[in-house]
């Protein structure tokens, strides 16, 4: 044994300085044959957001007749950028985006963790609910967002049904009217979004350990302690991870918008994702759109590092 | 503290019969041991101690009061999970008080009853750390000093130390011992081995198929056990159990009217000179010696001090010591007390 101990250093050592330089060399190697590939893949994710930069740094437009590689010769440096901060309705947007954003996450998360608490636990046609629950979420969210603009006209259900309950004539303009087109849409986005959230946080919850929550109820604590101090602390990644999912998502949200106001009546409804689209296809100001985007990728790109390094902490 | 006694208790789950007709008696200040092959009824008795389940019949007891209808918060049983159960996300403090918050205890007193639990543990240098940062060992004592914190009137055990490697295991098997006699309250611990039944117990219940063989001391069950089951789990190897034409061989003593089996336990089966049977394998263990043995179609084992020189395919005889045997009916019931 011990002269074993003896002679193994030295030789252990050299042998591990030949592997090392064995296993640069490999390395090397192995870095030059999978280069053309990595270029590749890199060109691929980096080439839109470059030609982006370049594009937002000049006044190309489709229509001027010059390709958009020679689009320098148009250049007008950071005019762009100068403009978009002076640019009300562009901040108008972002604004209205955020209260959408503000309105519909903590909603969707509170709904989504109040139906997954009720979820937990086995009862009687649990199964069929769940998937009752979760329908909406599979819906085209276009074709929510032509329901919605059915349920939401002047002499639809939403109307109808109100109607009924009051027993007088309802004739609220839910979509044409600035001030309630937003409840309108913000209503639809709940609608189809909330399911996700509570799929996700119930998967959450079902990952804390049985016992320890029948190790807490045997150390005397009840249901609320229970729930504050085991289940929710255990699901902090996941509720990291499925609000930043749906900040996102509600950053971008288009299609459903689009579908239901178009943005109006005016610009009431017109969020970040629907002026980008309004600008590009009816004033063709190509330049401009690829600062927009831009600033919104700048901005969502730091919504999600946080959420990132949120989770590298849990 | 705390006795336990079990009244006629009968726990189904759908078909299964869980615990059948059960009663027993825990005293207090006992370590008793609940002890079985998996599924034999162990951990329900458990569960039906704390509460987490209640009978379908018979009644439960503790100190003399039936417990049927009391919440399992307030029974104040305490319990040590397989698994610890320890909070993760909590440091060992903040497990450890766990308990004591929710009662909406004084902080000096909490302060009062954490040092003292934690010096009977010696876990005071360890409280700052989380659970992933504690060895095996120490995560068992934070486990047990949550558990007795509030001062419970006994506490369960469900085979607490099975996940620790073997060492570990005897070091905390040790432990277990000393904290309940220092403590002096009534310990109820399930587990499936025999070796850790038998090193621990006061008192222990063998299991099977949700009803119990037999309760007494590990002595008593090692040396007089009432069936051939409970004669086969406990003792390591087994005991030798051989049909009755084989006693005249053996040199036993005829045993009882009604006799089917004998049995011998390996410590009391001596290898003679002969040529009855032959030894087919010899398992040197350090301090003791195991031999296989094959005599005509029957496997035997014999243990012995020391590393005695044998060799496979010896042909050898076999004796008994005297008094040493068990004679059993064609059930496998026990006839009569050792000879």
């Amino acid at each position: 044994m011990t002269d074993m101990t003896s002679n193994t250093p030295s030789r252990s050592q050299s042998q591990s300085a030949a592997d090392e330089g064995a296993g640069r060399e490999e390395k090397r190697l192995g870095f030059a044959l999978t280069l053309p590939a990595q270029l590749l893949v890199l060109f691929i994710a980096l080439f839109p957001i470059l030609m982006q930069v370049y594009i937002s740094l000049t006044d190309w437009s489709p229509l001027d007749g010059i390709p958009w590689y020679r689009a320098y010769e148009l250049w007008i440096g950071l005019t762009n950028y100068v403009d978009l901060a002076g640019d009300p309705r562009f901040w108008s947007a972002i604004w209205r985006t955020l209260i959408v954003m503000l309105i519909c996450v903590p909603v969707q998360f509170l709904l989504g963790l109040g139906l997954a608490i009720l979820f937990v636990d086995e009862f009687p046609g649990r199964r069929a609910m769940y998937s009752t629950i979760l329908v909406p979420m599979m819906v085209v969210p276009a074709v929510a967002g032509y329901m919605f603009f059915m349920l939401f006209q002047s002499g639809g259900p939403i109307n109808g049904i109100l109607s009924f309950l009051l027993g007088s004539s309802v004739q609220i303009a839910w979509l044409s009217d600035p001030d309630l087109a937003l409840l309108g849409v913000i209503i639809s986005d709940i609608w189809q979004w909330t399911p996700l959230m509570f799929l996700i946080l119930l998967a959450g919850m079902l990952s804390v350990p049985q016992d320890q929550q029948m190790a807490a109820v045997l150390l005397g604590a009840g249901w609320w302690r229970r729930f504050f101090t085991i289940v929710l602390p255990r699901m902090k990644t996941i509720i990291v991870i499925a609000i930043a999912i749906r900040v996102i998502e509600n950053f971008k949200v288009f299609d459903n918008f689009y579908i239901i106001t178009g943005g109006g009546p005016g610009v009431a409804t017109e969020t970040i994702s629907i002026y980008i689209y309004k600008v590009t296809q009816n004033d063709l100001i190509w330049g401009y759109v690829a600062a927009i985007a831009l600033a919104i990728l700048i901005v969502l790109s730091i919504v999600s590092g946080m959420a990132i390094s949120r989770m590298r902490k849990g | 503290m705390a006795s336990i006694t079990f009244e006629n208790v009968t726990k189904r789950f759908g078909d299964t019969v869980a615990v059948d007709d059960v009663s027993f008696e825990i005293r207090d200040n006992a370590f008793f041991c609940l002890f079985g092959p998996p599924l034999s009824g162990k951990s329900t008795i458990l569960k039906l101690i704390l509460g987490l389940e209640q009978p379908d019949e018979g009644e439960i007891l503790i100190d003399g009061r039936p417990v049927s209808h009391v919440n399992p918060a307030r029974r104040n049983v305490a319990m040590v999970f397989q698994n610890l159960a320890l909070f993760p996300h909590m440091t060992a403090l903040d497990n450890v008080c766990f308990p004591l918050v929710e009662r909406r205890i004084a902080k000096e007193e909490i302060d009062a009853k954490v040092c003292d639990v934690s010096e009977k543990l010696h876990i005071g240098h360890i409280l700052h750390k989380t659970p992933a940062q504690l060895s095996g060992g120490e995560r068992q004592r934070v486990a047990i000093a949550r558990a007795l914190v509030r001062d419970p009137v006994a506490y369960l055990m469900d085979d607490p130390i099975s996940a620790l490697d073997a060492r570990l295991r005897e070091q905390t098997r040790v432990e277990l011992r000393r904290i309940q006699q220092e403590l002096g309250k009534t310990l109820v611990y399930v587990t499936h081995d025999q070796e850790e039944a038998m090193s621990v117990a006061d008192m222990m219940a063998v299991f099977k198929d949700g009803k119990i063989c037999q309760t007494g001391t590990p002595d008593t069950l090692y040396q007089r056990p009432n069936s051939t089951y409970v004669a086969g789990m406990l003792g390591a190897p087994a005991m030798n159990v051989l049909p009755m034409n084989m006693a005249d061989m053996l040199g036993a003593l005829a045993g009882p009217n009604g006799s089917k089996h004998f049995g011998v336990r390996p410590e009391n089966l001596r290898i003679t000179k002969g040529s009855d049977a032959m030894i087919s394998e010899v398992e040197p263990l350090g301090g003791s010696t195991t031999v296989h043995i094959t005599a005509g179609d029957v496997a035997l084992t014999s243990t012995m001090l020391g590393q005695p020189q044998f060799e496979a395919g010896t042909q050898i005889g076999l004796a008994v010591n005297s008094g040493q045997t068990l004679f059993f009916d064609g059930a496998g019931n026990t006839l009569a007390a050792a000879q």
